[in-house]
Order: C-alpha cells, then sequence, then structure tokens
C-alpha cells in the first residue's frame, strides 16, 4: 500500500488533504449548529439515496401498476395521503374541540397552535436504530421544510427536522437518546418533558410524586418547546411509579412505530 | 517537456531534466529534528513572543523538506509540519495541514523541473508560497464558514516578506551546510608545482 502510494503521489496527496479536510469538518460546526461533516455527508448522500429511492420505487412501481394492479396503485397513493390528511385534521379538530369547551374567542384556535398545515414526504432512507435512528425524507427548503420543523404522522409525532438541505431533510426521532419535548398527561392537564432515550421507549420527566399519573394515561404534546403543535398525542403511559427524588418515574409507550414510517407529514407552518 | 523558468534574469537556471540533475534528498533523521525544532519554536513564540508569529516557519521547513524530497514525501512531510502548527497554534486542526500539504508537494513538484541560484531566487520563491499559503488558509476559512479578521491582511503582508527572507536565508545556508564550496585552485597549483618542479 506504501509503495503504491509512494507510486502514485497525485493519489497520495488526495488522500492527505481529503484526511485534512475530514479533520477540519469534524470540528466545525455549521450554523445550523451541527458538526460540518454531518451537513457534507447529508448533502453528498441524500442524492444517491433520492435517486436509489426513486429507481427502486421506479421499478416496484411500475411491476404493480402495470402487471398487477393497473391504476389501483395510484389510487390507494391517493386515498392513503388523503387518510393521512384526514386524520391530522381529525386530531387537530378534537384538540379544537377541547379548547373550544374550556374558552372561547377570536384568535385563540391559531394562538394555541392547533392549526397548522403540513407536508407530505415519502421517506427514502433510515438509518440504523442503534444509537441515533434517524430518517431522511424526500422535502427540503426548496418545499417549505424548515430547521427544527415538527415531523408528524396521524398515529401522533414522529421527531423534527434535525438537518436540511434544498432537496432532503434529516429527521431527529423523538425516541432519540437525547430528544425532547414539551408534554402533557390526558385530562388532569399535567404538563412535564417527554424524552427519549434510544430504547424505543418515552420518559416523561418532572411530575412530582403526589399527582396521580396512571398507566393507560395518553400523553400529548404541550407546545411549550414551541415546535411541536399542541394537544398531538405522543403516546400512552405504560407504568408509573414513585421516584426516589420529588418527581415521578413514568414510561410511556410512543403511538408511532418509528421503524415501520413510509410517509410522514413536516408541520411547515404553525 | 521541462519547463524553462527565468533563465535569462539570472535568479533561476533549468536543469538537465527529470532524474538527470544531481538532487539531494534530506534524511529521515533530518526530518524529526526539524519537526521538533517547529514543535519547540512554535510553543516558545506562541507563549512569550505572540508577534513573531508572522514568520511562518512551520511553512519553510515544509518547503525546505519538499524541495529536496519526493513528491509524497513532501505531501506527507508538509501535512505533519501543518498539524504541528495547528495543534500548537490551537487552530482547526487540519487547516495549516491542508494549505501546507499543498504548499509542500507543489515545491517538491517544482524542485523537479527549476534550481535555484541566489539567495533573492529562495526569498521569493518562499515568499510567493507564504503568501499562496496565508490566501488558501483564508480561502478555507471562508470556505467553512469562519469569520476571517480584517487584521489577517496585516499580518499577511508582514508575514510574507519575514517568511520569504528568513527561508530564503534557511535555504542557502542548510543548503551551503550540506554541500560547501569546494575550492580546488590550491590543489591544483600545488600538483603543477610538483610536476614542473
Amino acid at each position: 500500500m506504501i509503495v503504491l502510494l509512494q507510486r502514485k503521489p497525485r493519489l497520495l496527496l488526495v488522500l492527505i488533504l481529503l484526511v485534512n479536510l475530514l479533520l477540519v469538518s469534524v470540528q466545525i460546526q455549521s450554523s445550523q449548529g451541527h458538526r460540518l461533516i454531518r451537513s457534507w455527508s447529508l448533502f453528498l448522500f441524500t442524492p444517491i439515496a433520492h435517486t436509489v429511492h426513486f429507481v427502486v420505487n421506479g421499478v416496484s412501481n411500475a411491476v404493480v401498476r402495470y402487471v398487477f394492479l393497473y391504476r389501483a396503485q395510484e389510487e390507494n397513493e391517493k386515498l392513503r395521503a388523503e387518510n393521512s390528511r384526514l386524520g391530522v385534521e381529525l386530531v387537530q379538530l378534537q384538540g379544537i374541540d377541547s379548547l373550544l369547551s374550556t374558552r372561547a374567542g377570536d384568535g385563540v384556535l391559531e394562538e394555541r397552535g392547533f392549526l397548522f398545515d403540513t407536508y407530505l414526504a415519502p421517506v427514502i432512507w433510515e438509518s440504523a436504530p442503534f444509537h441515533a435512528h434517524r430518517l431522511v425524507i424526500s422535502g427540503g427548503t426548496q418545499q417549505g421544510v424548515r430547521k427544527d420543523d415538527a415531523v408528524i404522522v396521524p398515529e401522533g409525532v414522529v421527531g423534527r427536522i434535525w438537518a436540511i438541505t434544498p432537496f432532503n431533510a434529516e429527521v431527529e426521532l423523538l425516541t432519540n437518546d437525547g430528544a425532547a419535548a414539551g408534554a402533557m398527561v390526558g385530562d388532569s392537564r399535567l404538563q412535564g418533558i417527554i424524552q427519549g432515550d434510544g430504547s424505543g421507549m418515552l420518559r416523561l420527566e418532572f411530575i412530582p410524586n403526589y399527582e396521580s399519573v396512571e398507566a393507560g394515561d395518553i400523553v400529548y404534546t404541550s407546545g411549550t418547546d414551541q415546535i411541536y403543535p399542541k394537544g398531538y398525542p405522543i403516546g400512552r403511559v405504560v407504568q408509573s411509579q414513585k421516584g426516589s427524588l420529588a418527581d415521578q418515574e413514568i414510561q410511556v409507550e410512543p403511538f408511532v412505530d418509528h421503524l415501520r414510517l413510509e410517509e410522514i407529514m413536516v408541520v411547515v407552518s404553525g | 517537456m521541462p519547463a524553462k523558468l527565468g533563465t535569462g534574469i539570472g535568479l533561476w537556471s533549468n536543469t538537465t531534466g527529470k532524474g538527470k540533475r544531481l538532487k539531494r534528498t534530506i534524511q529521515n533523521s533530518e526530518v524529526m529534528i526539524l519537526l521538533v525544532l517547529t514543535a519547540a519554536t512554535e510553543i516558545i513564540l506562541v507563549n512569550y513572543l505572540p508577534v513573531a508569529l508572522c514568520l511562518d516557519l512551520p511553512l519553510i521547513f515544509a518547503l525546505y523538506i519538499g524541495w529536496h524530497s519526493s513528491l509524497a514525501r513532501g505531501a506527507v512531510c508538509g501535512s505533519m509540519f501543518g498539524w504541528i502548527q495547528d495543534a500548537i497554534l490551537g487552530v482547526y486542526l487540519g487547516i495549516n495541514g491542508f494549505s501546507k500539504t499543498l504548499g509542500s508537494f507543489g515545491i517538491s513538484y517544482l524542485s523537479r523541473w527549476i534550481t535555484m541560484d541566489s539567495l533573492l531566487a529562495r526569498c521569493i520563491l518562499v515568499g510567493l508560497m507564504s503568501l499562496f499559503d496565508d490566501l488558501l488558509v483564508m480561502g478555507m476559512r471562508t470556505f467553512l464558514g469562519q469569520t476571517v479578521q480584517q487584521e489577517i491582511w496585516l499580518q499577511v503582508f508582514l508575514g510574507v516578506p519575514v517568511t520569504g527572507l528568513v527561508g530564503g536565508g534557511f535555504f542557502f545556508a542548510y543548503d551551503r551546510l550540506q554541500f560547501p564550496r569546494k575550492d580546488f585552485s590550491q590543489r591544483l597549483g600545488n600538483d603543477n608545482a610538483h610536476l614542473s618542479g
């Protein structure tokens, strides 16, 4: 190898320059707050992922459409998209209904973040789900997606936009270690913070020991984080016990199965 | 086809072609000594005389080694000197490594086509390489989204001539140390005297 590099000095030069660039990119943070190497790798990798997704989808769609079910696939996609939108609207309406039962007035709905638009985007790539499970979606700044936009599906909250390019974006899942969101418990309106730990489950933090939280209670977003729309379902409490300190230890099972996401919706305006 | 650079003004002389001229190859032990010397000098300058950092000593050494080495060795040594400089100055590791790799590789490539006859030629060459290095570092910082302060131009305008002068002198002195001029006239005279006697 060394002899080869000595015989090919230009190759060695390129390798050394790449090593230097990698070193620098590991240390420098971009304006989005991520390491430069992440932005670069996303920028370089997503076109490949996009192409692979396009080709694979194209081939499979062609087979399905023209061999097995002519036009049925297209119809099915429309229905699925419509179904997703209706699911979101249903959740919105439930939240509105809940709000109107306690408070009425002009501008309340916009103020409380119940009304939002979504952009439906296919998932084109998933990273390995062991430390930081992330998704890459087809949709970026050109489609109105911005960093920190909430990502949802009709069943519940998925995560937020972590890094972005003009045509693609990377989604950080709420179940990832370090991810968090403002949350509240069902009808009691107890507010806390829901946190991921990388295991696929969620922890609801900062709920005092003297408050009552039961298994089966639904946890919603509280909107206090200014990222996720208020009143959107996150998951169901599966275990609640008194903590050794002042707060309870509450385990929440997310409604969304993060390993089986094919399409997600980005909240493009809240 | 080898380029013939500026032979008419007496600063440069063209070589007889790739691989045919006598070219000293710098020893690994010398590289190690220069690396240690770089680290020690940079540490001292950073702590006690920061104003003297306008003199780019790692660049001078990297260029000298590149001049007297193969292309591959020039690139590797340039990168090592750059990393030492980055580590000691506390800047992002790899910025000077990148620029000095290119500089050392470039001068190693140049050394295959030209030789330098005079001190002035050496000073100009090192000065130009210093300017190239500074511009490359600034370009990289701009490309990476780092702020480039206005004072850096002052450092460039001060650093290029200082590095050029000191580097030219270093090239000249080190070459003289390795290849001292021989004066054979006395010896020939004695031989002739002996023959005539």
